[in-house]
């Protein structure tokens, strides 16, 4: 077409370089900001998008980026007539919300770490082993003591809501502490499940408005109503027989024993049958039929997890069904594809393998206890974990047609989880195997340390924190953007008039590192310019001597520091040789008297004896063993 | 009255850039821009070549390419529109996306607004703020004080 060639022509021929903005993108108007910020996705990227520049900041209304739940923990009223906190009826109840979230650097987005964690009612976080309602215990040393969000990206993959027992006497919560930790088995009061969705007729706009399902002991639900300030329960059903509750498309869906699916309303009656046919027992399956099934919900799609025992290689076997709403019935899934799927107490939720490197996929990964055995009361699933502990040894591939083996996480397991690229399960299992049979120990021993980290936590609280980062304002100052102990604020502004910014070039990303390097500069200079010769400790040369080292690993701009800290060395041994030279003045006095006597009999000269100690010494330069080390320095 | 045409030959519309460059395309095409839509309904000759007064030669003639791309229904599935969104938008530079920006504002062009504010969006994503602001290029005018208080605002502090 003659237009077409035309207009090509023409473009053609004005092809040419665009000149940069005159304004630039900081000053795009309000509407393309705001318009931008809304497409962010995460409130973690909204607080980086308002950490760029004034104009960004002032238009862009601030999000709160601790978006696990700002309402919660929340206190119930009136929470000793709870039918699921019978144990319980004179302590508080509250009710509080866990996220697991997949942790990643902004540097290295290939590395990342999942974390499980609960807020506490003094808005920091409590890490939870992954996909349990445990707090960790031990954690790792280098675990970090705050995450900056500047430098991580935080991905919420599922929450869960569950409640805790919090003892009234201590008045922590009042005081807001962290809630007392209470030993799990009564932690959980006897509800297996809670599920919390925001009341329709409040359009969805406020988070107070919402209503609480509970699946508690026995299979019942109860049900509980926000409105407000308050949180009270509301009505329970006596005789339901329920395995597990999940948000369904908005509703509450609730699984009996037999499969069967039905529609929960919010005042815990079924309102409707979504699926009326009991899964079919046999396929060569002895599925349990008293084993507690599991809901998933994904992308819209319901899955029911099912027990189904533990084969002749030790391998414990699930079945997986996906529910056809329009045949109202379950279809099994034969193969999970790329996906592994992770049952936790609180959430269930599928992962990509291929995101999740190190995850084994269609596999099912579960904690203890997600699969308890009904009858009457439950029963604890330990023995389950038994059986298969003893023969995962030997991990079979598995076939396509049959789903997944199983892989039991035991306390020890789970803190590998921290760093998920560096996960696998058939490894770990080998490394501990006895852990596996040990595991009830576990458990106490975990009870027990615990109590201990509350303990020591709140110690530090009292000595001005230096455990937790946020509450220690009385000691930091900031310096150069980073916290740093306020007294060492001096020095290191010398050190930047002096040698300028050590920082800028370093490998370090993580603030608290940053922090600590600094804190360190400043201590080695401390030593240098208060220490003589004669007082410096071979304790401190070998700190000047190891920490030197670390910071030009850290790539720190302090070579500055390498003829202070050299000198300090060669002073401490020539100190050690003046030792060893008085030492040998005395022995010389000792061989003198000696040889007094004996000089009847020998008039040999050994003068050469303390020559090479004298030249050892000179060799260092004049030595004043009582002048500052670091003079000069900054 | 534009219905009238949808059947066979469409109507050609004259549009002029802000430097002077014409473009012929077809009404369907060039009635992805609302502000262009509102314009013919109160123009009297449509012969006459329409001003985009402040969209220069060389980002009307991406717009165009968009457009005509999206005017072309039932030719290609979501899906393929959607790929080819990308890619048209990837083989920007950032000076042009700017100006796509402010050039779909002007014309109302919701799809493309969408597709440029995702894109710039996707680019900021996961981004630190000193990353933010190199590949912006935007300068850091926040004092140190300012700035060691803006990182202090939302860390996660953990109790263990």
């Amino acid at each position: 077409m003659a237009t077409d060639n035309e207009e090509r022509e023409t473009i053609g021929n004005r092809r040419r370089r665009l000149a940069a903005p005159p304004a630039g993108w900081s000053e795009l108007p309000h509407e393309f900001l705001a318009a931008i910020a809304a497409r962010l996705a995460s409130p973690h990227n909204v607080s980086r998008f308002r950490s760029v520049c004034r104009k960004w900041r002032s238009l862009i209304p601030p999000q709160n980026p601790n978006f696990i739940s700002p309402n919660f923990p929340r206190r119930i009223t009136a929470e000793a007539k709870l039918p699921f906190n019978e144990r319980h009826k004179y302590d508080s109840l509250f009710l509080v919300s866990s996220s697991v979230f997949v942790v990643q650097s902004v540097d290295s987005p290939s590395d990342f770490w999942v974390l499980t964690v609960e807020k506490s009612n003094s808005d920091n976080f409590r890490v939870l082993c992954p996909f349990s309602r445990d707090f960790a215990a031990n954690l790792s040393k280098d675990f970090p003591k705050s995450l900056d969000l500047c430098d991580f990206n935080v991905t919420e993959i599922a929450k869960g809501y569950n409640f805790r027992v919090v003892i009234e006497d201590q008045k922590k919560y009042n005081l807001g502490l962290s809630y007392s930790l209470i030993p799990r088995r009564s932690l959980i009061c006897s509800a297996y499940k809670v599920i919390m969705y925001p009341n329709p007729k409040s359009g969805f706009k406020t988070v107070d408005d919402f209503t609480v399902v509970v699946l508690y002991e026995g299979g019942n639900l109860a049900a509980l109503k926000s409105n407000g300030r308050k949180l009270w329960y509301l009505c329970y059903t006596g005789d339901a027989h329920f395995d597990d509750i999940v948000l369904f498309k908005g509703m509450v869906c609730a699984v009996d024993r037999s499969g069967r699916v039905y529609a929960i309303n919010e005042k815990a009656r079924v309102v409707k049958t979504i699926v009326n046919i009991a899964i079919r027992r046999g396929d060569g399956v002895t599925y349990d039929y008293y084993m507690r099934k599991r809901l998933v919900e994904s992308c819209g799609d319901l899955y029911l997890v099912v027990w189904a025992g533990v084969c002749a290689q030790g391998n414990a076997w699930f079945k997986v069904f996906k529910l056809n709403e329009a045949l109202c019935r379950w279809f099994e899934v034969k193969h999970l594809g790329d996906r592994a799927l992770f049952v936790g107490f609180d959430c269930c939720f599928f992962v990509s393998a291929r995101e999740f490197r190190g995850c084994q996929p269609n596999r099912v990964v579960s904690q203890r206890n997600c699969f308890l055995r009904f009858g009457g009361d439950h029963i604890s699933d330990d023995f389950l974990f038994e059986k298969v502990s003893k023969g995962v040894e030997k991990v079979q591939h598995l076939k396509d047609s049959e789903i997944m083996g199983l892989k039991p996480m035991h306390a020890g397991f789970l803190q590998s989880l921290w760093h998920f690229s560096t996960w696998n399960p058939d490894e770990e299992q080998k490394l501990k195997p006895d852990l596996c049979s040990k595991d009830a120990q576990v458990e106490d021993m975990k009870q027990t340390v615990v109590v201990n980290t509350c303990l020591i936590s709140d110690t530090k609280k009292a000595e001005g924190g230096s455990g937790v980062v946020q509450s220690s304002p009385t000691n930091r100052a900031a310096f150069h953007g980073k916290e740093v102990r306020s007294e060492l604020v001096p020095v290191l502004e010398k050190v930047w008039a002096k040698y300028g910014n050590i920082i800028e070039q370093s490998a370090i990303r993580s603030s608290d590192t940053i922090i600590m390097a600094l804190e360190s500069v400043a201590k080695v200079i401390n030593i240098l310019q208060n220490t003589s010769a004669n007082k410096l400790t071979d304790h401190q040369v070998n700190y000047l001597v190891s920490t030197l080292s670390d910071l030009q690993l850290m790539q720190l701009k302090v070579d500055w520091l390498v003829p202070f800290v050299e000198k300090a060395v060669a002073l401490n041994k020539s100190r050690q040789l003046a030792v060893a030279l008085m030492e040998l003045e005395k022995a010389k006095a000792h061989v003198e008297e000696l040889k007094l006597k004996l000089l009847a009999e020998s008039e040999k000269p050994d003068s050469g004896l303390n020559l090479a100690v004298v030249e050892s010494i000179s060799a260092s330069g004049p030595i004043d063993l009582d002048k500052c080390l670091g003079e000069g320095v900054c | 009255m534009a219905s009238t045409s949808t059947s066979t030959l469409s109507r050609k519309l004259i549009l002029k850039s802000s430097d002077g460059e014409k473009f012929e395309v077809d009404e369907n095409v060039a009635m992805q821009s609302q502000t262009i839509k509102h314009m013919i309904e109160d123009l009297d000759d449509i012969n006459s070549p329409i001003p985009v007064s402040i969209v220069t030669g060389t980002i009307l003639s991406k717009v165009i390419e968009y457009c005509k791309k999206h005017a072309t229904e039932d030719s290609d599935s979501d899906e393929q529109l959607k790929q080819w969104d990308k890619e048209y938008a990837n083989n920007m530079d950032l000076n042009t996306l700017y100006y796509l920006l402010l050039a779909a504002n002007y014309m109302e062009i919701k799809g493309l607004l969408e597709l440029i504010t995702q894109c710039v969006a996707d680019m900021i994503k996961g981004k630190s703020p000193e990353e933010i602001r190199a590949h912006f290029n935007i300068k850091n005018d926040f004092t140190p004080q300012e700035e060691a208080n803006i990182r202090n605002e939302n860390p996660w502090a953990f109790e263990n």
